[in-house]
């Protein structure tokens, strides 16, 4: 049971190893912030669901399945984000745009398609948390690789109360970053040598075992 | 016959899904249609308190200054229900027989404004700029100032803007709210020092509107990677300079 967690995080990663939702990996990872927050909302939405197309798995029909989990998806994401514009303003300032980027985020069909519409609530469950935690973490990485690199900042939440305005300078880095990383081209870079690093893991594993 | 009905069941099942979904939404909605305009409310006030010191505010509907007189009578009065609507458009207007246009009437009071701007959204008259409301700054009985709401087009559609004015149509202060822009880019006009290249223009110098007009290459860097979000606020901070230059009459 607990395999279905862990997948996600490491062996079936959505970002290097099934290459899904690679669009808003591109987009978000300028800064630190915005990969935590585009996870934290990932995780809230493919959560909700995984649970509702595994719950209506019998009830959708074969032929029209695709369209069902769109009204789904949309139906969640349009839900979570009125609630949160509603009862958490500060919440939704920061995540507000990435909530309504996740109808398009095709991590969220893939699991429903691959995953939730075969297998129990239960697993769909674990499913949906290991596969958002693995993307949230593969997100935070290439953001942190990009921000350090590109600007010499690590951007976080500012915390008012302890006067923490959320940045922390990297002396060097900061006077002559390499701008480049942190444009697309550099954002293509990152992911790319990342995924190479996976496969090299992955390779020297195999070949350990045999 | 079974062949319809296999093809008749998706569809069936699929509208059902629908209609629970719509349903759903419909009633959140209607929940929380109410508190998030709320909160729009208050940070709106927050924003006005920030740029002037004043106690109450009163916020006066945007109505257009000139109609052409063909327009006026042709669109406008003919929209009316009843007489007393008409009266008053025509009180509200004066007509100018040399240039065929009706004027807003200067000395027009806030309450006749206020209903001036009900009546033309009755009548379903939608404004074609982008200034949707002002609150006039009211020092010892003299305006000295407004602030307006304006609605500019940014990359991720409608950006709420409030912007404080002098009489003279300059930029006092400015700040973005409710957008959609992208976190990164365009999102970084919301924070504390990008709205200074904004301020103090609008009266004698114009609002740079393009990347040129930009005093220094640190100020074009910084709006290097978001110009639409740039430009959508230049051109909403334009059409309220001339709002507001419109109501002094300059």
């Amino acid at each position: 049971m607990l395999k279905e967690f862990t997948k996600g995080i490491f062996k079936e990663n959505p970002v290097f190893i099934i290459l899904l939702g690679l669009c808003p990996t591109l987009a978000v990872s300028t800064q630190v912030v915005n990969a935590l927050g585009m996870g934290a909302a990932v995780i809230f939405v493919l959560l909700g669901s995984n649970i509702f197309v595994s719950l209506l798995k019998d009830f959708i029909p074969e032929k029209v399945r695709i369209p069902c989990y769109i009204i789904i998806i949309a139906s969640f994401v349009t839900i979570v984000d009125l609630v949160m514009r509603a009862y958490a303003p500060s919440l939704s300032k920061n995540l507000g745009v990435f909530v309504q980027l996740i109808v398009v985020n095709c991590i969220i069909l893939g699991r429903a398609e691959a995953f939730a519409n075969k297998n129990t609530v239960k697993s769909s469950v674990l499913d949906a948390l290991g596969m958002s935690i693995g993307f949230t973490l593969a997100l935070t990485l290439i953001a942190l690789i990009r921000e350090v690199i590109g600007t010499g900042k690590i951007t976080l939440l500012a915390i008012n109360a302890i006067g923490f305005d959320g940045v922390i300078t990297i002396p060097y880095l900061h006077d002559s970053p390499i701008r480049m990383i942190g444009y697309p081209a550099g954002a293509l870079l990152v992911v790319g040598l990342l995924k190479a690093l996976f496969n090299w893991f992955e390779s020297r594993k195999k070949e350990g075992a045999s | 016959m079974r062949k319809t009905i296999e093809y008749l069941i998706p569809g069936v099942k699929l509208f059902l899904i629908c209609a629970v979904a719509a349903i759903i939404l419909g009633f959140i909605n209607e929940v929380t249609e109410p508190v998030i305009k709320a909160t729009q409310k208050e940070e709106q006030e927050k924003a006005l308190k920030s740029m002037f010191t004043q106690k109450n505010w009163q916020e006066v509907p945007a109505v257009p200054f000139t109609f052409k007189g063909k327009d006026f009578e042709q669109n406008i009065l003919k929209r009316c229900r009843t007489k007393e609507q008409k009266q008053f458009l025509v009180y509200s207007y004066d007509f100018d027989s040399n240039k065929d246009t009706y004027r807003l009437k200067k000395d027009l009071s806030l309450a006749d404004r206020k209903k001036l701007g009900q009546l033309l959204k009755n009548i379903g008259y939608r404004g074609t700029g982008k200034v949707e409301s002002y609150f006039p700054v009211i020092r010892n009985q003299d305006v000295v100032g407004y602030a307006l709401k304006i609605i500019g087009n940014g990359y991720g559609g409608a950006m709420t803007i409030i912007a404080g004015y002098n009489t003279d149509g300059s930029i006092k202060a400015v700040k973005l709210l409710d957008n959609l822009e992208t976190p990164g880019l365009g999102k970084k006009a919301e924070q504390p020092g990008y709205m200074k290249k904004f301020i103090g223009t609008g009266g004698d110098t114009p609002v740079p509107v393009v990347k040129t007009m930009l005093k220094s290459q640190k100020e074009i860097d910084a709006v290097t990677g978001a110009s639409i979000t740039f430009m959508g606020l230049a051109d909403a901070l334009r059409d309220g300079s001339n709002f507001v230059k419109n109501i002094e009459g300059k």
